[in-house]
């Protein structure tokens, strides 16, 4: 056959079309490969790979183990983050067929009586369904080794079972400061995966303690398990809390307060130990306890709540008695005052002050004390817990400097301002303004109002004031910024340094401190107000308080704050105690005495917590037994006592 | 003359034959430790995660209110806390200056007598 030039013609329309063809396909690739390279790329990369999110380590908070010398400083966490797995299933690729085994099994290793509510997740027509939460890593290994063979024995995929991790937030005392630390929501923000804080330091520290969520790229593929894939951003873990915080002290003072609020049928108590020398607090504990584990429960009931808060920061009450103790510290400044201006002391603590007349000026009542006493000095004035002993003192001291100059020194100590210590919710408490109202239009400080504050009624302070202010008499006279961190750290880097001595003003004189101290150990020997607070084989120095509470803004006479706050040993102060009890039972307990009294209920508390603390610190013990330490002074007091009172 | 030339660019090829074959040697070593990299410190964080699950379990055990019940326990009745002025601090680099069988023999004692 010949080819004709029609035939050849034809050949050559084919060829070109064929190369035309081929130039289009070259375009195309160039366009593909080349022009839209970045878009494909991206395309077939989801298609095959998943961005999947790298959780981060909230940031553990640690005990303060350096509170006994001598010991181990081994890192002992209040929180921290556990690794925790969640179980999910992938229902499309389950066979339906094999569905009700594999439940069945699931609730097996998960010990779920009721399969139920899990088979309705079976049944869904999803492709990621969460069971489970919060498992360890036994449980996930044990359903992974059964799941890993039966889905090889019945040709499932192996990704139709997986598991994915998340930090739990895991307390290993339990209940242990609760309060303080709080929690933070089970539930966490799906974006950034950021825990939402409660309230406690995970509120107050939450800019430290959050993380930063990594990224990871993951194969899509049913060979590939959840766990593997590369990560292509490191998760970035929180920053580490240490407290001052001794976990032990915590312990210590949580059973006693536990025990004493029980033996007083009280509502509930607080205790807070501090070192006076740093304001580092050393315990700070409230029962009922809250326990960040069971969260849910109270916040759930109104009256568990109450239980939530930190009440020694958030409550203000009257301090009563306790504050006697301030009231002396400012009339020893405004001694100090007056000598220097060449002019006679406002008051020796020797000197004898006639007690038995309570008329102040604007009072309708006079003042009274628990017993009439004709005349007392310093040291029996502390000892019996005179209102109008104090009530004297301060007289002299509104006639000779005024009522500003003594409300500028109740402020001096703290007394209506923030200590700033790091939870939220502080209460400022409240210290009479001359010529300010309240909101009901009453005066705030009327004429009266110095000899109320004098006994510590018409302030409200809360007990983290009270106890700043008493740590400046145990310590000679500084005023102590209380703290409840040491230091905070982030990858080995100090970001936040507390332990670095500071310089803290002083307030009162070393000498003045040491003769307040001297005045307050008579107040738990014989003749004393508070003899149950006593320490065996230690010295020390306190004072107890009894205050009505205000219910439906009047003064209860059957609802009482109780309180005790002291420091020990007496000679050294280490430590600084309150101890508070709300609402303890009035009654007459025979051969003590009221027990709804701050001396009666509170003291025994802050005897029997003081005496396991020091012993805990190893302090050697200064009291003498046989010796019978400040038996002599106690014996003569008695004695000048009955002589000015026959 | 040729042949030494040639002698000497052979040695010189030679030589830089094993130096560019030491280098690739190398840099495979490298290549591999630089693959395992990911792999053990996989491995080390979930030790890591391990030891830190261990250290909470050994703390829930270890809570201070439970030590303090077995504290009340006869048998442990006789255990008190040291006071401050029993306890001998020894700097470390005393202990590590004093021959290990000293220290073994006698304790810290020794150093203190010394």
């Amino acid at each position: 056959m010949k080819s004709t030039s029609s035939d050849r013609k034809r050949l050559v329309l084919v060829a070109v079309f064929l190369f035309g063809l081929n130039v289009l396909l070259i375009l195309q690739f160039y366009k593909i490969q080349i022009i839209q390279q970045e878009k494909w790329t991206q395309g077939a990369l989801a298609q095959h790979q998943k961005i999947v999110v790298e959780t981060f380590r909230r940031g553990t908070i640690y005990s303060n183990t350096t509170v006994k010398e001598g010991h181990l400083q081994e890192e002992q966490p209040f929180v921290l983050d556990v690794l925790k797995f969640h179980l999910y299933i992938d229902p499309n690729s389950i066979p339906t067929s094999e569905k009700k085994a594999v439940c069945k099994k699931i609730c097996q290793f998960l010990n779920k009586a009721d399969e139920k509510p899990i088979y309705q997740e079976f049944l869904k027509k999803s492709r990621s369904r969460k069971i489970a939460v919060w498992l360890d890593k036994d449980q996930k290994n044990q359903i992974l080794s059964w799941w890993r063979a039966y889905a090889k024995q019945k040709k499932i995929v192996s990704n139709a079972v997986y598991f994915v991790k998340e930090y739990q937030r895991s307390y290993p005392f339990g209940a242990m400061l609760g309060q303080v630390l709080q929690t933070v929501q089970d539930i966490k923000d799906p974006k950034t995966m950021q825990a939402y804080p409660i309230g406690g330091l995970e509120l107050s520290l939450n800019n430290f303690l959050k993380g930063k969520i990594g990224k990871k790229i993951l194969q899509r593929s049913a060979r590939n398990p959840m766990d593997s894939g590369v990560v292509i951003n490191q998760p970035e873990d929180g920053a580490d809390v240490y407290l001052t915080i001794n976990h032990y002290l915590q312990a210590i003072v949580e059973e006693e307060l536990k025990k004493g609020v029980e033996v007083s049928a009280a509502k509930g108590g607080w205790a807070i130990i501090m070192d006076p020398f740093n304001g580092n607090i050393l315990a700070l504990a409230q029962y009922p306890f809250f326990d960040p584990r069971k969260y849910r429960e109270y916040f759930n009931s109104e009256e568990l709540k109450e239980h939530a808060k930190v009440k020694a920061v958030s409550d203000a009450f009257e301090p009563a008695s306790i504050f006697k103790v301030i009231t002396t510290a400012i009339c020893m400044q405004a001694n100090d005052e007056l000598i220097q201006k060449n002019k006679a002391p406002l008051f020796t603590p020797e000197e004898k002050v006639p007690t038995s007349n309570g008329h102040f000026p604007g009072r309708k009542k006079p003042l009274r004390d628990g017993r009439l006493h004709k005349f007392l000095n310093l040291n029996m004035a502390l000892q019996k817990s005179s209102n109008v002993y104090f009530g004297q003192l301060i007289k002299r001291v509104i006639d000779t400097f005024g009522e500003n100059w003594y409300r500028e020194k109740l402020l001096q100590f703290g007394f209506g301002q923030k200590t700033n210590v790091e939870l939220p919710a502080e209460t400022l408490g409240l210290v009479p303004t001359p010529g300010k109202k309240h909101q009901n239009g009453t005066l705030e400080w009327s004429k009266s109002t110095p000899y109320s504050l004098a006994m510590g009624h018409n302030i409200l302070i809360n007990s983290i004031q009270m106890v700043k202010a008493f740590s400046v008499i145990a310590n000679g006279g500084f005023l102590v910024e209380p703290t409840l961190i040491r230091k905070i750290q982030k990858n080995n880097e100090v970001i936040l340094d507390n332990t670095i001595e500071k310089k803290y003003p002083q307030i009162l004189k070393k000498e003045h401190c040491d003769r307040i101290i001297h005045g307050m150990r008579f107040v738990t020997k014989l003749g004393g107000s508070s003899p149950g607070g006593n320490i065996p084989g230690y010295t020390e120095a306190g004072k107890s308080g009894t205050s009505e509470k205000i219910i439906d803004g009047k003064y209860s006479r059957n609802h009482f704050i109780s309180s005790f706050i002291g420091l020990a040993p007496a000679k050294a102060p280490r430590l600084v105690l309150l101890v508070c009890l709300d609402e303890p039972e009035v009654k007459w307990v025979p051969g003590r005495g009221k027990n709804h009294n701050g001396g009666i209920c509170s003291a025994p508390i802050f005897k029997d917590i003081a005496k396991r603390a020091l012993e805990y610190l190893g302090v050697e013990p200064d009291d003498n037994q046989k010796v019978k330490e400040f038996a002599y002074e106690t014996k003569e007091l008695r004695q000048l006592h009955k002589k000015w009172n026959l | 003359m040729q042949i030494t030339k040639i002698m000497r660019l052979s040695v010189c090829l030679l030589v830089f034959t094993i130096c560019l074959f030491s280098y690739l040697y190398k840099q495979n070593d490298l290549t591999r430790l630089k693959m395992q990299v990911p792999k053990i410190n996989k491995q080390l964080q979930a030790i890591n995660e391990e030891i830190r699950q261990l250290q909470y379990e050994i703390d829930q055990f270890e809570n201070p209110a439970r030590l303090m019940e077995m504290a009340c326990h006869p048998d442990f009745n006789h255990l008190k806390h040291p006071l401050i002025k029993d306890i001998e601090t020894i700097p470390e680099g005393v202990v590590l200056s004093y021959p290990r069988n000293d220290l073994e023999i006698d304790g810290p004692a020794c150093i203190r007598n010394r």
